[in-house]
């Protein structure tokens, strides 16, 4: 988004006609924002009004940049008050919703302004890709996947529909009873794998598709499945990165690149990758952590301690205490415990000291559960860094 | 102190905008919040996160 998005001549024409924030919420200084908007997603758009502080748009995650310019648009004459068709004000009212955190309304919301926009309506991609962010966020991902059965075979081929299908097969994943599952899996993958090749599709995109069909294929038992889809991701990650022409843009694959090497079971072909990135990205967390977890995934313990290390000293925020369980669990499995637990004390200590907003409460949970695996001397295993 | 901000904020903006990319102001919701009022526009923050 904001390497590519962000920076696209659509939207740099709007300049004048919004201000533009941007917040990087693992700054201590955004606490108090993260206090005030609290955030589900990364990245999330939010469009808010000045003089009320009311949230009108929140977008939650990727979206083209043809995309972005209609929803800032469509934000800019709700805060004017302007009239709009049925359709329109049913997406306003939605993103009113959404904005207010009751997804479930906003869902409802979505769906009328589908229902009122009819087959041609140019907003439709957009209210799809919205009703399944809203459907994904509720505890049942029945209704979720449900939705991108029905709106999918009607949905011009771009990346709403990307979105659309990746979304619904994550939800499919996530159904409960193994019968529903197989079925939604059986008609959700195929249209997945179908959008594989939309045109103009974003890269984070295309890089979702895979990790769900991914995911697929595990939740389907089907080892071999999961390999050949973990290859071919990694092979479309490799071509993709070789064509970038900065370090940042080349790293933004390093997470889907480990996740697919860790399937293959092949850490050897990333890590120069990972490694390239730490170097070329001094002073960024983020290119260490992942570095750190690939050296663990390889075997590598201490090399994956120290650079855990080195990763945290350099964040404040909620993913400090990532990195510092990441240490903990490589200075583990490389046998020194007390190194391990005095890692694992100061990630508790430093989650529970943030404030409660951004306090990462899973994985507080993961390192009080590492701490006591470690008190009762039992072995460790890598926990995930995102 | 809070004009001063927006000021300068916008300036460090300004050559930004020239090479083609939009004025985010960093990390200041103060200040880009008086720049919205103080223009009458709309407020776009890009919530991210290094990761």
């Amino acid at each position: 988004m904001r390497a590519n998005v962000l920076t696209d001549a659509r939207l740099v024409k709007l300049a004048g006609q919004f201000a533009w924030l941007d917040i990087d919420t693992e700054k201590p200084r955004n606490f108090a924002f993260v206090e005030q908007f609290p955030i589900e997603a990364w990245p999330t758009i939010l469009v808010i009004d000045p003089a009320t502080e009311q949230v009108v748009l929140r977008w939650m995650g990727t979206a083209t940049a043809a995309e972005l310019e209609r929803l800032l648009l469509a934000a800019a004459k709700t805060l004017r008050k302007e009239k709009t068709d049925a359709a329109g004000a049913a997406m306003a009212r939605g993103a009113a919703l959404a904005a207010a955190r009751e997804h479930a309304r906003a869902a409802e919301a979505y769906g009328a302004a589908l229902e009122a926009g009819g087959l041609t309506w140019p907003g439709r991609p957009e209210a799809a890709d919205a009703l399944l962010q809203a459907l994904s966020l509720g505890k049942d991902p029945s209704p979720c996947a449900e939705a991108a059965r029905k709106f999918l075979p009607s949905l011009p081929h771009g990346s709403a529909a990307d979105r659309v299908a990746a979304a619904g097969l994550v939800c499919a994943v996530s159904l409960e009873a193994p019968a529903a599952r197989a079925e939604a899996i059986a008609v959700l993958e195929p249209a997945a794998r179908g959008a594989l090749v939309f045109p103009g599709v974003p890269s984070d995109d295309r890089s979702g598709l895979y990790d769900a069909l991914l995911g697929a294929r595990k939740a389907s038992k089907d080892e071999a499945g999961a390999r050949a889809v973990a290859g071919e991701w990694l092979g479309w990650i490799e071509a993709e990165s070789a064509r970038a022409t900065r370090p940042l843009a080349r790293s933004a694959f390093d997470g889907a690149r480990l996740t697919a090497a860790m399937t293959l079971g092949d850490l050897q072909r990333v890590i120069p990758a990972l490694e390239a990135s730490a170097r070329d990205l001094p002073g960024e967390y983020f290119a260490l952590a992942y570095l750190a977890r690939g050296y663990l995934e390889a075997g590598r313990a201490k090399e994956a301690a120290a650079t855990a290390r080195a990763a945290a000293a350099l964040a404040e925020g909620p993913r400090k205490v990532n990195l510092l369980v990441l240490e903990a669990r490589a200075l583990g499995a490389a046998g020194d415990v007390a190194g391990a637990r005095a890692a694992v004390e100061e990630a508790i200590r430093h989650g529970e000291g943030l404030p409660e907003a951004v306090r990462p409460r899973y994985v507080l949970k993961v390192a009080r559960a590492l701490r006591d695996e470690l008190a009762a001397g039992a072995p460790t295993k890598p926990p995930a860094v995102r | 102190m809070r004009t001063l901000l927006v000021v300068l904020a916008l300036a460090l903006a300004a050559p930004a905008m020239a090479s083609g990319s939009l004025p985010f102001v960093a990390d200041d919701y103060a200040a880009a919040r008086a720049d919205a009022r103080a223009r009458n526009v709309p407020l776009v923050v890009d919530v991210w996160a290094p990761w």
